[in-house]
């Protein structure tokens, strides 16, 4: 510190203390000694004059450093300081003085030629456009105009200033797209513009909802995974230290991890040979194998260095059987499921971390078990792999007196077709995970839009509906011969009667489509019913043929949904007391739909909160509707829809909507099957929309003087009712099986026969 | 070691003992309780099937304090259920409508919990299930509708002492009363009681003044006037009221009769006199005046001023205790339900 700072902060004390001293002759005293520190500090500045500080300025450097601290004064408060010093004396001087950042000369120099820049190009532009406005005066005639450009033209004392905001309260209104200034819009036109823009902004809402909800999901499943790893490290942690011994010898982590994945590993074996394939299983063997990936991490953390590799490979590693779980679902092949339960039964961590890693156990014992492990685990996959694959051919068909035995080529070829098979379904259902993304993204958006109405499916004794079960074959077939696939219709409904057409087709590699003949061709389902079915070709080339069994049928759907009502008086003064009505008296806040089972969903709208509140002094409007829509994952799709009806308590009326579909088509019937209510029926909507779903939604009003007979005169009560959604359709169900046939062997050993 | 015996036998002593008390006492006015009612388990059963019929019987207690037992003073019982299962199967007077009358003694000491009966309120038909459904399930609703009474008796102290100069008085007002309930689903929560002071009163009276000689003893009485300050006071009480049960209060008004609340009339009576009640106070055998006249219930709860006019403000010579008696009378509204599920035999 120099002299000359010294000083300066002997003259800060001593004003400190004159500050706080009451004393008039220490005061005095104080006063003398401040006057000869400032004698002092004037004689260095004039020895030395560039550590002379700006007199009469609104700053101070002690003021900088009491506001911006020691810490931030250098780096803050100082710069400016420092700036304004070197305006005075230089950056050199500045920087000696300021004991500034290393590149605060830089920063400077590069601070002052920004703004010795900007008042270059200021000057030249001001200069171009002034000697431009002269030229177009000078070729007009006349005196130039004074031009006022100074005033935008000027060096900006602040290099980025805020925005500026420009025709604020003006909104900017745009025309429709199609907008045609000689075409006179009418008020129907600028209504459709008017919905038409709605929807798209709603559109756009629920596209950000659902863009925010995954990425909500993202953070939630990346929370979820670092709080399960913390769990994992947290077990680790807490078992290493009493996991020392087996036996006599110490074990390690890494022998830890071994032992553990080597108990996964076995418990798929166990569950692959017990032939437990279904869902719930898959999920938690898969589950296990991640929780090898967070206990991985815990213990290799500590034991091995693995680098960053091992994040990059694990994942898709372990990833392989997941996605396997989760095509098997979008899939309809059993072999599917069979195919990822192999993936599993292959000792991926084990071969990883012991074979690709160079991961090795404490004792020799446990490494040679590993490696035995590994070895053995693979010879069972490629076997169990092996024996689905050749399971086709060890049929003993005698074909024409003839005994047929596979080949090893036959097996080789036979496993490598099955492996095929199994690609290209896993291909097809990749292919459709895009259109089930997109169709539940789809679902989720209409649903937003308010034209999609959900319900749940009711849960049966027995299933309802028309299902072909067994639709599959082992058989070999041979070219020239006839074909034939057998299986299963099973029809259950309480409708009267179901009106069943039966079709199939062959479609080859290529394309080509070929028509079988279905055996039975009709068949009439009286409530159950079940009946072998075949589908027969007089012959088939050879080569894979995809077969597909076609039924045709009449269905019914039926969907139930309970509206409560109340009086709005009654409401009304109970809300008014804070009483809670749904608690009250047991209702439902929001009402289900149940839609019986079969191929489609119906859905109702349940998107009023119940209960309703009902005028007794005047009519009451209520929003009822229905959707129409091809259950997710069935197998077939609706040909087209005989009506749609409602049913509603005769107390009530169905009026027009808000939409058209309603206004134009709606139809009041006779029908007594349902004694105190009144069915409507709807017009066949436009056939394009039987390939989506199909809304139509209507008003259902009560007349004032309908209230008290529907109370049943009890005004001071909540009374159910229960409205009925139904639509008639034809849907068509598939079966799928493919087949392989082989070439003629007859005409292979006598071709000219 | 001490500790672990002292707690292995004081605790399960401390437990018995708190299980002693006075043996049979009953307590007629205490429980927050009215007239229930419940479905009897198998009337109806929670399988029907359709084209069966049911009959609906409810078990009706009056476990209150207050007996419905006047020819005028009786609980009504609605149902309700989904017409699209359930059709009428007997005769009902009103259409659609069934309510059945129901008189019930509360407790007394001839019916120390309350009479309790068993009512076949309706025999109901189960339609055919409609369309495809297999085995709906439908809510049954029971509710019932009676008029009430809360009764208190609170002995008060009128103390006309408001500034605590008496050195020994007979009685010192407490500010609250607390309580947890009467026997009613409408329970008088709390009473603040406060002594309003009202002004005082100068008396004169002629009165026998001793006279006494220079040696202190009894000379003469002499009559002469002697004047008194009397306190004048306005009692005045808060009833803090709380809907206890599970219901709906409806105020009671004069001249109203059941059917006029309950019953098929119901739907005229006026939205103000949903969850609200009104209440009547004595102290002695004077009315006060309670405001509002008609107390609103908000979040379950409400509040009533008792207290006597300004014009009729009691003088108080000395402290002494009255009664305070409190009547909330109402109509209240219950309900109750049950899902049934319906098979087909189809």
């Amino acid at each position: 510190m120099s002299e000359i700072d010294n000083l300066r902060g002997e003259r800060k004390q001593i004003k400190k203390k004159l500050d706080y001293e009451s004393d008039e002759n220490r005061k005095k005293n104080l006063k003398a000694e401040l006057a000869e520190i400032d004698r002092a500090i004037k004689n260095e500045e004039e020895k030395n004059p560039e550590l002379k500080r700006p007199r009469g300025e609104d700053f101070s450097y002690e003021k900088g450093m009491r506001r911006g601290g020691e810490k931030n004064s250098n780096r803050y408060i100082g710069r400016e300081t420092a700036e304004r010093y070197a305006n005075i004396y230089g950056s050199e001087a500045a920087e000696k003085r300021f004991a500034q950042p290393k590149n605060l000369k830089a920063q400077l120099d590069a601070g002052m030629e920004r703004r010795a820049e900007e008042e270059r190009i200021a000057r030249t532009t001001q200069e171009r456009i002034e000697s431009e406005i002269r030229k177009e005066a000078a070729s007009k005639g006349g005196d130039p105009p004074k031009t006022t450009i100074n005033k935008e033209v000027t060096t900006k004392q602040n290099p980025d200033p805020s925005p500026q905001p420009t025709n604020t309260g003006q909104q900017h209104r745009q025309n429709p797209p199609n907008y045609n200034p000689n075409q006179p819009y009418t008020r129907k036109d600028y209504e459709k513009m008017y919905r038409d823009e709605l929807k798209r902004m709603k559109r756009q809402e629920a596209y950000n909802e659902i863009k925010d909800f995954g990425r909500v999901m993202g953070k939630g499943a990346s929370s979820a995974g670092r709080g399960v790893g913390k769990v994992t490290s947290g077990i680790w942690n807490f078992l290493s230290p009493r996991i020392k011994k087996v036996g006599d010898k110490e074990i390690s982590g890494v022998d830890f991890l071994i032992i553990i994945i080597m108990i996964i590993h076995g418990l798929d074996i166990v569950w692959l040979n017990l032939n437990i394939t279904n869902n719930d299983a898959l999920f938690i063997r898969g589950g296990l194998h991640l929780l090898i990936l967070f206990f991985a991490k815990s213990v290799l953390k500590e034991n091995a260095p693995m680098g960053e590799l091992w994040r990059m490979w694990i994942i898709p590693v372990l990833l392989i059987p997941l996605l396997g779980l989760g095509i098997s679902n979008f899939g309809t092949a059993d072999h599917l499921r069979v195919f990822s339960g192999a993936l599993l039964l292959f000792p991926l961590w084990l071969f990883y971390l012991v074979k690709l890693k160079g991961v090795k156990a404490s004792s020799a014992k446990l490494a040679n078990l590993a490696n035995f492990y590994i070895s053995a685990l693979i010879f069972l996959t490629l076997l169990y792999f092996l024996s689905l694959a050749t399971q086709a051919f060890t049929s003993t068909q005698v074909i024409e007196g003839q005994p047929d035995w596979f080949t090893p080529q036959d097996a080789i070829y036979g496993a490598g077709e099955y492996l095929g098979g199994i690609i290209s379904t896993i291909y097809e259902s990749i292919i459709r995970i895009g259109p089930g993304v997109t169709n539940v993204t789809e679902t989720l958006l209409r649903q937003s839009l308010g034209d999609y109405y959900t319900g749940r499916v009711e849960e049966n004794k027995e299933r309802t509906g028309v299902f072909i079960e067994g639709f599959t074959t082992r058989e070999t077939f041979y070219e020239n011969y006839p074909v034939v696939i057998s299986g299963t219709l099973k029809a259950r409904s309480f409708v009267e009667n179901v009106s069943i057409n039966l079709s199939c087709e062959a479609r080859d590699h290529l394309g080509n489509i070929r028509q079988g003949t279905a055996e039975p061709r009709n068949m009439i389902i009286y409530e159950y019913d079940q009946q072998a079915v075949f589908c027969s070709f007089s012959s088939l080339p050879a080569g894979s043929h995809d077969i597909t069994l076609k039924a045709d049928f009449n269905f019914e759907t039926w969907a139930y949904t309970t509206y409560t009502f109340i009086p709005r008086n009654f409401l009304t003064s109970l809300t008014r007391g804070g009483e809670d009505i749904n608690r009250k008296f047991n209702i439902n806040r929001r009402p289900i739909s149940i839609y019986t089972s079969g191929p489609v969903s119906l859905g109702m709208d349940t998107r009023i909160e119940m209960p309703i509140a009902i005028n007794t002094n005047s009519d009451t409007n209520i929003p009822v509707g229905i959707t129409l829509d091809n259950r997710q994952g069935g197998m077939g799709d609706i040909q087209s829809v005989s009506r749609y009806v409602i049913k509603i308590p005769e107390y009530f009326t169905l009026t027009d909507g808000t939409r058209s579909l309603c206004t134009r088509n709606i139809t009041e019937v006779k029908d007594a099957t349902l004694e105190g209510y009144k069915a409507y029926t709807f017009k066949n909507p436009s056939p394009e929309l039987v390939q989506f779903y199909m809304t139509v939604s209507c008003n259902m009003k009560l007349p004032e003087n309908n209230v008290a007979p529907l109370m049943r005169n009890n005004l001071l009560s909540a009374m159910d009712v229960t409205i009925v959604g139904i639509a008639e359709y034809d849907y068509q169900l598939r079966g799928r099986t493919n087949i392989r046939v082989r070439e003629d062997p007859v005409a292979q050993v006598i071709p000219n026969e | 070691m001490n500790k672990k015996y002292f707690i292995i036998i004081i605790f399960p002593l401390l437990l018995i003992l708190s299980g002693c008390g006075r043996p049979g006492a009953l307590e007629i006015y205490t429980g927050t309780s009215g007239v229930d009612i419940a479905f009897m388990e198998s009337a109806p059963q929670r399988e029907l099937y359709e084209r069966s019929e049911v009959m609906i019987t409810l078990e009706v207690w009056n476990k209150g304090a207050y007996s419905l037992i006047e020819r005028d003073e009786y609980a009504i019982i609605g149902l309700n259920y989904d017409p699209l299962y359930f059709r009428d199967a007997g005769e009902s007077p009103i259409q659609g409508y069934k309510g059945v009358d129901v008189w019930l003694h509360g407790k007394s000491l001839s019916w120390p919990s309350g009479e309790r009966d068993l009512v076949n309120i309706a025999v109901l038909e189960v339609r055919d299930v409609p369309g495809t459904r297999e085995m709906p399930t439908t809510t049954i609703k029971a509710n019932i509708c009676y008029p009430y009474t809360t009764f208190l008796t609170q002995t008060v102290c009128m103390d006309a002492d408001i500034y605590d100069i008496a050195h020994r008085p007979a009685c010192k007002n407490q500010p609250r009363y607390s309580y947890s309930s009467q026997g009613a689903p409408v329970a008088i929560s709390r009473i603040d009681s406060e002594m309003l002071p009202a002004g005082s009163i100068r008396q004169s009276e002629i009165a026998g003044m001793p006279v006494a000689d220079p040696d202190g003893w009894l000379e003469d009485i002499r009559m002469a006037q002697q004047d008194t300050t009397l306190m004048v006071v306005q009692p005045s009480f808060t009833i803090h009221l709380k809907n206890a049960g599970k219901g709906i209060v409806l105020t009671r008004r004069e001249g109203q009769t059941v059917e006029d609340v309950c019953g098929e009339r119901s739907g005229n009576i006026s939205f103000r006199d949903i969850n609200s009640l009104n209440v009547k106070a004595w102290l002695g055998n004077n009315e006060l005046k309670c405001e509002p006249e008609i107390v609103s219930m908000i979040d379950g709860a409400g509040r009533v001023r008792c207290y006597v006019p300004r014009d009729e403000s009691m003088v108080v010579v000395s402290n002494y205790i009255d009664t305070l008696r409190v009547e909330v009378d109402y109509f209240y509204r219950e309900e109750t339900s049950k899902e049934v599920r319906i098979n087909r035999i189809r």
